[in-house]
C-alpha cells in the first residue's frame, strides 16, 4: 500500500510548485469569467451557459492533464531519484499508481473549485433550469480530463527521450482536442471517392469511429444529461445503439487505461 | 529440411535490403491506387468480381518487373562472390538452397500481392462496392500464381548463368518479349502471314494457343473464365480458364525446373 505515500509526496510536490497555481488560477480565471460574459455571447439560459463552459473547458482540461503529466516519470527517471524511491520499498507499479493518483488529486482539486464557482455564478445569472444536473457535468469533465492525465503519464513512462515525449503530448492534444472531427471529415471524404454527400448524412460506423474521439466522448456524455447543441449527431432519432452514452465513458475509459497500459508494460521491463 | 533455414535466412536478408523494399512498395502503391479508382473511373456495377478485369492492367505489367528483380541476383550473386561454396559446404544440398530461395522470394511478392489485393478489395467494396468473395479469393490465388511465375522465371535465370550481369540481361530479355512486344509480335504475325496469303482474317488455332501461352495472357484468360462472371473467354477449350490454370502451373514448375537442371550439373567454382 506504499502508493499512499508517493501519491501524497507527489501533491504536496505539486502544491509547492508555481506553475501548478497559476494553472489553478488561470483556470478559474477563464470558467468564472466565461460565466460572467456568457450573457454577451449567447442566449441567458444555463444550458447555453453549459454548451459555452464545456466548449472552454474541453479545450483547456486537457492542456492542464497533458501537462501536468507528461514529465511525470520520466524527470524522477531522468534525474536519479526514481532509483533512490525504488531503493525503498516502494516497487514499480506503487509508483506508477502514486504518481498517477497523485496527480489527478492536482488536477481535479483546482477543477473542481473552478467549475463549481462558475456553475454557482452560472446559475445565479441565468437561472437554474437543469442546474440540477451539474454534478454530473463536473464528473464528466473529471472523467474527460483523467484521461488525458493517463495519456500523459503512459507516454512518460513510454521513453525517456525528452523531444518524443514533448512532441507526443502536442500531437495527443492536436490529434485528440483540435483535429480529429477534421480528420474523421477526411477519412470518410476520402472513402467515399470525395463525394460530399457522406458527410451530411454520416453512416452509422462513422458515429462511433467519430464517437471515439475524447472531446467527441465528452460531448455526448454532457448530451446524455443536458440539451446541448453539442453531440447532437449522436442524439437524433435512429442513431445506432453503439453511440450512447456508456459507449463514451467506455471510450473514455480506454483513452486512460491503453496508454497507461501499454506505457507500463514497457517502463516495467526496462533497466532504468 | 534445411531448405526452411536457407528461406529464413533470405527474408531476411531481402526484406532488409532497401531494392526490395522500393520494389515491392510499387505493387503495394499500383494495386491500392486501382483498388482507389476503381469506383470512379468505371461504370456499376462495382464488384470484387468485376475489379480484376481493372487490376489486371497493372498486375501483369508491374509483377514481372518485381518479380525479375527480386529474382535474378538471388543465387548467382552468392555463386559470383563464392559465398554459394561455403553454404554449400554446410549440410544443404543445392537442391535445399534452391527451394529455400524460392519460397523466400516467392512467398514476400505473394504476401505482398495478397496483402494489398485484400485492402484494394475493401477500397472496392466500401462504400459502392459488393463483396463477393469465393470468386475474389480465387483471384488472389491466381494472382499469388502469377507473382510465382515471375519469380520463379527470375530464380531460374539466377540458377541458368554465372554472372549477375549475364542474369540480369537474361531475365530482361525474358521481360521485353513477354510484356513489351508480345502483342505486337503477334500482330505482325497476324499481317505476315495474312499478307503471304497463308490464313484470313483469324490465327490458325496452333499459332492462336502458341501466343496465348505467355503468363500474362494465361492470367487474364483464367480471371476471365473463372473469376469475372460478366466476362467469358471464347476460342477453343485450351483457351479456356482451366486451361490457363494448367499453364500457370506449367510456368511455375518448368522454367525452374530446367534451370535446376542445368545448375545441379554445373561446377561451381
Amino acid at each position: 500500500m506504499s502508493w499512499r505515500v508517493v501519491a501524497r509526496k507527489d501533491v504536496r510536490d505539486a502544491s509547492r510548485s508555481k506553475t501548478i497555481w497559476v494553472l489553478v488560477a488561470l483556470l478559474t480565471l477563464l470558467s468564472v469569467g466565461y460565466a460572467v460574459v456568457h450573457e454577451y455571447l449567447g442566449p441567458a439560459e444555463f444550458p447555453a451557459f453549459l454548451n459555452g463552459l464545456a466548449g472552454l473547458v474541453g479545450a483547456v482540461v486537457p492542456i492542464l492533464a497533458l501537462l501536468l503529466g507528461y514529465k511525470s516519470i520520466v524527470d524522477d527517471r531522468t534525474d536519479g531519484s526514481m532509483f533512490l524511491a525504488l531503493s525503498f520499498p516502494h516497487s514499480r507499479g506503487d509508483i506508477v499508481a502514486g504518481t498517477l493518483v497523485g496527480r489527478a488529486v492536482v488536477l481535479l482539486a483546482p477543477t473542481l473549485v473552478a467549475l463549481v464557482t462558475a456553475g454557482a455564478v452560472g446559475a445565479v445569472r441565468y437561472g437554474t433550469e437543469s442546474a440540477a444536473l451539474y454534478p454530473l457535468f463536473v464528473a464528466a469533465t473529471a472523467l474527460y480530463g483523467v484521461a488525458f492525465l493517463g495519456v500523459a503519464i503512459g507516454l512518460s513512462m513510454w521513453t525517456t527521450v525528452d523531444r518524443w515525449i514533448t512532441l507526443g503530448a502536442f500531437g495527443v492534444y492536436m490529434l485528440a482536442v483540435n483535429l480529429w472531427g477534421g480528420l474523421h471529415s477526411f477519412a470518410l471524404l476520402f472513402l467515399h471517392r470525395f463525394d460530399g454527400t457522406v458527410l451530411a448524412d454520416l453512416p452509422d460506423w462513422a458515429l462511433l469511429f467519430r464517437l471515439a474521439g475524447p472531446g467527441e466522448s465528452y460531448d455526448r456524455l454532457l448530451a446524455a444529461a443536458f440539451d446541448l447543441d453539442r453531440a447532437g449527431r449522436y442524439v437524433a432519432d435512429g442513431t445506432p445503439v453503439y453511440v450512447d452514452w456508456w459507449v463514451a465513458v467506455v471510450l473514455l475509459v480506454v483513452w486512460f487505461a491503453l496508454p497507461l497500459a501499454v506505457g507500463y508494460r514497457r517502463f516495467q521491463r526496462t533497466d532504468l | 529440411m534445411t531448405w526452411r533455414t536457407v528461406a529464413r535466412r533470405d527474408w531476411r536478408l531481402t526484406v532488409d535490403a532497401r531494392s526490395a523494399k522500393v520494389l515491392l512498395a510499387l505493387v503495394v502503391l499500383g494495386v491500392l491506387l486501382a483498388g482507389y479508382i476503381y469506383p470512379v473511373v468505371t461504370t456499376e456495377p462495382y464488384t470484387t468480381s468485376r475489379f480484376p478485369a481493372f487490376v489486371e492492367g497493372i498486375l501483369t505489367t508491374l509483377v514481372p518487373f518485381v518479380g525479375v528483380l527480386l529474382g535474378y541476383n538471388a543465387v548467382v550473386s552468392d555463386r559470383e562472390s563464392g559465398a554459394i561454396r561455403l553454404s554449400l559446404s554446410l549440410p544443404q544440398s543445392r537442391s535445399d538452397v534452391v527451394l529455400g530461395t524460392y519460397a523466400s522470394r516467392t512467398g514476400l511478392l505473394a504476401g505482398t500481392l495478397a496483402g494489398s489485393l485484400a485492402v484494394a478489395g475493401a477500397l472496392v467494396v466500401y462504400p459502392f462496392g459488393e463483396l463477393q468473395l469465393g470468386r475474389f479469393l480465387v483471384f488472389v490465388g491466381l494472382a499469388v500464381a502469377y507473382g510465382a511465375v515471375w519469380s520463379g522465371l527470375g530464380i531460374a535465370v539466377s540458377l541458368a548463368v554465372a554472372t549477375k550481369r549475364r542474369a540480369l540481361v537474361v531475365g530482361f530479355v525474358f521481360l521485353f518479349l513477354f510484356v513489351v512486344v508480345w502483342d505486337a509480335l503477334e500482330a505482325a504475325t497476324a499481317l505476315g502471314l495474312s499478307a503471304a496469303g497463308l490464313v484470313g482474317d483469324e490465327l490458325p488455332a496452333a499459332v492462336e494457343l502458341a501466343f496465348g501461352l505467355e503468363p500474362g495472357r494465361a492470367f487474364g484468360r483464367a480471371t476471365a473464365g473463372l473469376v469475372d462472371p460478366t466476362r467469358s473467354v471464347e476460342g477453343a477449350w485450351y483457351l479456356g480458364g482451366w486451361a490457363a490454370v494448367a499453364v500457370l502451373a506449367l510456368w511455375v514448375v518448368g522454367p525452374l525446373g530446367l534451370a535446376y537442371a542445368r545448375f545441379a550439373g554445373r561446377d561451381l567454382t
